[in-house]
């Protein structure tokens, strides 16, 4: 937990989040529980072509390229402020795990990165409530003496960390950017959340969908079922992680979902997980509906990858255009 | 119907295992050898971003199925962060779809494994199958000492070979042995026939510790042979973990058994504190802890073998530099994937070595 | 009369051969530099054969060192006393040449180096691992599709001053993106400097990615002639870049040391078969032993109906 240079952290009264990886697995606003202790928060820029090179630079070159990144973030982050948080998602959820990659984040910069900073992390266990609480008791008394507002940012962070809920209120399902179909249908695009979310990842993709008539909803939209053990679909024993589980589910959902045409699965060289997950669920997607795998680095060629999406989609307006006269 | 069982060869480790269902009442179905036809056959049916082990032991199961088997033997739970915690699902599903719809019995020690080979066995007492483990567990350990011995002695051999061929008459011997008095008898043996060897001890050698992921450190196929490649090149070799400690391990979520079972993890652990403050799947941070402990023993260096995608390894593998500069050890990581060729993977190999050894013997004769 | 230590490198791109004086290890009596041509048995033969044709005699030859990707083919071919690795030789030349290094940059055809060492011991090294972009063949091939001889490469690169950014780190990726950029009006000397600039950024980020380079740093290896890379190399780094002597021979030239090494430490004669073993007619062979259930797979080189070499196997038997 931080390195003890408490002086310097409390003199700066800035903590820098990297907005990569883990900046984006729950909806709880880290922002407003340092606002409480009394930090103000700083964000690294959007990923850009230069993020990935400063990173590139830092990191193992057999590391994904969503590591890479966020080597970046970190880097562009440590010129505005030399405190950073770097949340230790371990588990999301009673028996399942986050991805290694992410459980070591913080360890893993902190003995990467050459220039010197203050980390500060705390362990997250979403499923064992007890421990979670104690280390971000730890983290918040690391940042400040006053005893109110360690209560309050607990409050807050016990009030608000949840994950999405296992259940989203029938009237809000599907709020994705649309629930039109778009001028040729509805796109199912699957991914981890830092890929759907940050668009040097995916290439910008999802724009892409746009400029060819189609709406699209994103596995995020998809809320999992209460009892998490059990995706059954597919037939199978829920995958211990908590990104596996995610995905599966969504996959679940937008087969049987009528409206969504086609689904597109984004992932990235050396994700050990999406290469079990993919082997579970391809086959049967393939038979339902038109399905399109990518496996992305940072040596995708743009040119390469837009000709791949132009022929999926070109094939699902013929196919379309079809059905409608059929019917 | 009868059932046969096959399981992932794992270098010479099979011989034990064979034993431990033969024991049980199975009828045991061994694999041939891990050869490239084993690994072809893992690098077709497996997802492409599959880990070597994952391929080489669906190749092992595939070629064993075909010999008659109907049940796979799967050791490792179904708990963990990294894939293994998920092998014997994607096993059951990728065989069912090629074909060979297969039961799986998960090896490990844990009280499900005495409950599923129940189901198999119902005339079994559990003290019978204690008794199956208490000797599975002797075996194992004289065939780790059989190979901690020849790779003692395989860098001060004076014939080149000796050991390799002691180690292979022991375990031929070893599979014969069935109860405990022979068994302490050929300990005996094992121990005066590998003193036997003509050694020269004057030889300079250098001592390298070996840590990484799991599976590359027990078989010797995914590590093109390194073992004895090292050995003849003067390394004495020292693996980091051993299947026994293995299962140890796989017991020590009761926490505090730690301090009572023969392996190092607390120190390991505490070495590792400072780089990888919890576990992280697969031995990332153990990788990262044994590194240090080699270096407390006076190991002149390490080698960290990984396969290519497998996650908890590639994290250990960017903290390696850092801990190699902090603890002034040299430290070589090695990816190791289906394309890794034996020439590449030797001249890195043998640069390493070198390296360490003119360091530590200095060339004192200059011109003449 | 002159004794000498002989060092070969035999490489995918160039076979190098050094004729090292016994007496001094700073004079090298011979350096001979042969395209490979992807048969390294033959472009030995023709470098024995002009060593022969100097006047060398194979009595003079005190050792043989060996080194280069097919070093254990031709070690067991000529009798090499020392047969080991590039990166071990490398270094061993580059101490030879400057006692005082901390940093070796070597590229050659097939693979690039970069060796760390502090008081002229290696503590570091690493190897290109992934594909030939940071390598001399990538200049080859690029080389060969802008149509200008290798050796003028570098020439062409000085001529300007600002190089296009070439992306890419595969050479199939170069390429497009080569040719982009010609469309795009871009002149050949433009485009060659930016080549150089790719492949040492390919070279910084697969082989250097966290070593820390000090100087001295050493230039060695093909690709070293090649000024263009030089200058690309010192604008990265900041540094100045030393080219010793025989860049292009070094490999040779450590093998040769290697050898001296070797011979002094087991105190006996050499195991060189002589130039002349090279023109005999080897034939290699590919063989199973079936000995025991290893069943290793064997290298045999007979020389018309007699076994002369073998190797591969794991239990040391066919090695004697």
């Amino acid at each position: 937990m931080g390195n003890g240079k408490n002086k310097e952290l409390l003199a700066a009264k800035i903590i820098g989040i990297p907005r990569g990886l883990s900046y984006y697995l729950d909806n709880f606003s880290w922002e407003e529980f340092f606002e409480i202790l009394g930090y103000r928060v700083e964000y690294s820029e959007d990923s850009s072509a230069e993020t990935f090179a400063a990173g590139n630079q830092l990191a193992g070159s057999e590391q994904c390229f969503p590591v890479k990144v966020y080597y970046g973030h970190v880097v562009s982050l440590l010129q505005k402020t030399t405190n950073l948080f770097i949340p230790q998602y371990t588990s999301l959820e009673q028996g399942t795990y986050c991805c290694p990659k992410v459980i070591g984040l913080p360890q893993l910069i902190k003995n990467t990165i050459p220039q010197e900073f203050n980390l500060l992390t705390a362990e997250i266990d979403l499923g064992r409530e007890k421990f979670t609480k104690g280390n971000i008791l730890s983290l918040a008394r690391q940042l400040t003496w006053n005893p109110l507002r360690i209560s309050r940012a607990l409050t807050y962070f016990g009030q608000n960390s949840k994950r999405l809920p296992s259940k989203i209120p029938e009237g809000e399902k599907f709020v994705g950017p649309s629930r039109d179909q778009g001028k040729n249908g509805l796109i199912g695009v699957v991914a981890h959340q830092y890929a759907l979310q940050d668009s040097l990842l995916n290439m910008g993709i999802m724009n892409r969908l746009g400029e060819y008539g189609f709406a699209y909803v994103t596995s995020e939209h998809y809320p999992r079922p209460e009892s998490p053990a059990n995706p059954g679909y597919f037939n199978r024993r829920a995958p211990h992680w908590d990104f596996g589980q995610n995905i599966l589910h969504a996959v679940q959902g937008m087969l049987l979902d009528k409206d969504i045409r086609g689904i597109i699965f984004i992932t990235y060289f050396g994700c050990g997980i999406d290469a079990f997950l993919e082997e579970i669920f391809k086959d049967q997607v393939c038979d339902q509906k038109p399905y399109l795998g990518l496996t992305l680095d940072e040596h995708s060629g743009e040119a390469g990858l837009m000709t791949r999406i132009e022929a999926f989609l070109d094939m699902m307006i013929r196919k379309e255009g079809k059905n409608r006269h059929a019917d | 119907m009868q059932t046969k069982i096959t399981f992932p060869h794992a270098g010479e480790y099979y011989v034990v295992f064979k034993d431990l269902f033969t024991n049980l009442g199975y009828e045991v179905v061994v694999p041939p050898s891990t050869s490239q036809k084993t690994l072809d056959i893992g690098i077709k049916l497996a997802p492409a971003q599959a880990c070597l082990p994952f391929k080489i032991t669906l190749g092992n199961l595939v070629q064993g199925i075909e010999k008659g088997a109907n049940l796979v033997g799967m050791i490792g739970g179904k708990t963990g962060i990294c894939r293994l915690a998920y092998y014997s699902d994607m096993y059951q599903k990728i065989l069912a779809d090629n074909g060979y719809p297969v039961e799986l019995l998960a090896v490990k020690a844990k009280k499900e494994f005495w409950l599923s080979v129940k189901k198999h066995h119902p005339t079994l007492t559990l003290r019978q199958f204690m008794q199956t483990i208490r000797d599975f567990w002797r075996k194992l350990v004289i065939f780790e000492l059989i190979r901690e011995k020849s790779l003692a002695i395989r860098p001060y051999e004076i014939n080149r070979g000796d050991s390799t061929r002691m180690k292979g008459r022991f375990l031929r011997q070893l599979e014969q042995t069935t109860n405990a008095t022979e068994l302490k008898a050929l300990k005996q043996e094992i121990i005066q026939g590998f003193a036997a060897i003509p050694i020269d001890k004057e030889r300079k050698i250098i001592k390298l510790g070996l840590v990484g992921e799991f599976f590359l450190l027990i078989d010797q196929f995914s590590t093109l042979n390194m073992e004895e490649f090292l050995g003849n090149n003067g390394v004495l070799l020292k693996y980091s973990l051993s299947f026994s400690e293995f299962f140890v391990g796989s017991l020590k979520q009761k926490r505090f058994l730690d301090n009572y079972l023969p392996t190092h993890n607390n120190q390991v652990y505490k070495y590792a504190q400072k780089y990888i403050t919890r576990p992280i799947g697969g031995h990332g941070r153990e990788s990262v802890g044994e590194a240090i402990v080699f270096k407390q023993k006076g190991y002149d260096g390490v080698i960290h073998l990984y396969p290519f995608s497998c996650m908890p390894e590639v994290v250990a593998s960017s903290i390696v530099p850092r801990v190699s500069a902090d603890w002034g050890i040299p430290i070589l990581s090695i990816c190791l994937d289906e394309h890794t060729g034996e020439a590449g993977f030797q001249t890195r190999l043998e640069a390493f070595t070198d390296m360490i050894k003119r360091k530590k013997y200095p060339f004192i004769a200059e011109d003449e | 009369m002159n004794q000498y230590y002989v060092g070969v490198d035999v490489g995918s791109v160039s076979t190098n051969i050094v004729l090292l004086d016994s007496k001094d290890n700073q004079k090298l009596s011979e350096a001979l530099y042969i395209r490979t041509k992807g048969q390294p048995m033959e472009s030995l033969r023709e470098g024995f054969k002009i060593l022969q044709d100097k006047g060398y005699s194979s009595e003079d030859i005190l050792g043989v060192g060996v080194t280069g990707s097919a070093r254990v083919l031709i070690g067991h071919i000529i009798g090499a006393d020392s047969i080991k690795n590039e990166i071990t030789a490398h270094a061993v030349a580059a101490i030879n040449r400057y006692p005082q290094v901390k940093t070796v940059i070597e590229i050659g055809g097939q693979d690039s180096k970069m060796i760390i060492l502090r008081e002229g011991v290696v503590v570091d090294f690493a190897m290109n691992t992934i594909c030939a972009a940071g390598t001399g063949s990538f200049l080859d091939q690029q080389a060969f599709r802008l149509n200008i001889p290798i050796e003028e490469f570098g020439e062409f690169a000085l001529r300007t001053v600002e190089p296009v950014r070439i992306a890419g780190r595969c050479t199939v990726f170069a390429e497009t993106d080569m040719v982009h950029k010609q469309q795009e009006g871009a002149t050949k000397e433009q485009i060659v400097a930016g080549l150089c600039e790719a492949l040492v950024r390919n070279y910084l980020n697969n082989v250097a990615k966290g070593k820390s380079i000090e100087e001295p740093v050493l230039f060695q290896g093909g690709v070293a002639f090649n000024q263009g890379i030089k200058n690309a190399f010192e604008k990265e780094l900041g540094v100045q870049l030393v080219i010793p002597d025989h860049f292009n021979v070094m490999g040779a030239l450590g093998s040769a040391i290697l050898a001296k090494e070797a011979i002094h430490e087991t105190n006996k004669p050499t195991l060189f078969k002589g130039f002349e073993i090279m023109q005999r007619n080897h034939l290699l062979k590919r063989v199973e032993c079936r000995d025991c259930s290893n069943a290793c797979e064997l290298t045999e080189v007979t020389v018309a109906g007699e076994i002369v070499a073998k190797w591969g196997d794991r239990c040391g038997k066919w090695q004697k």
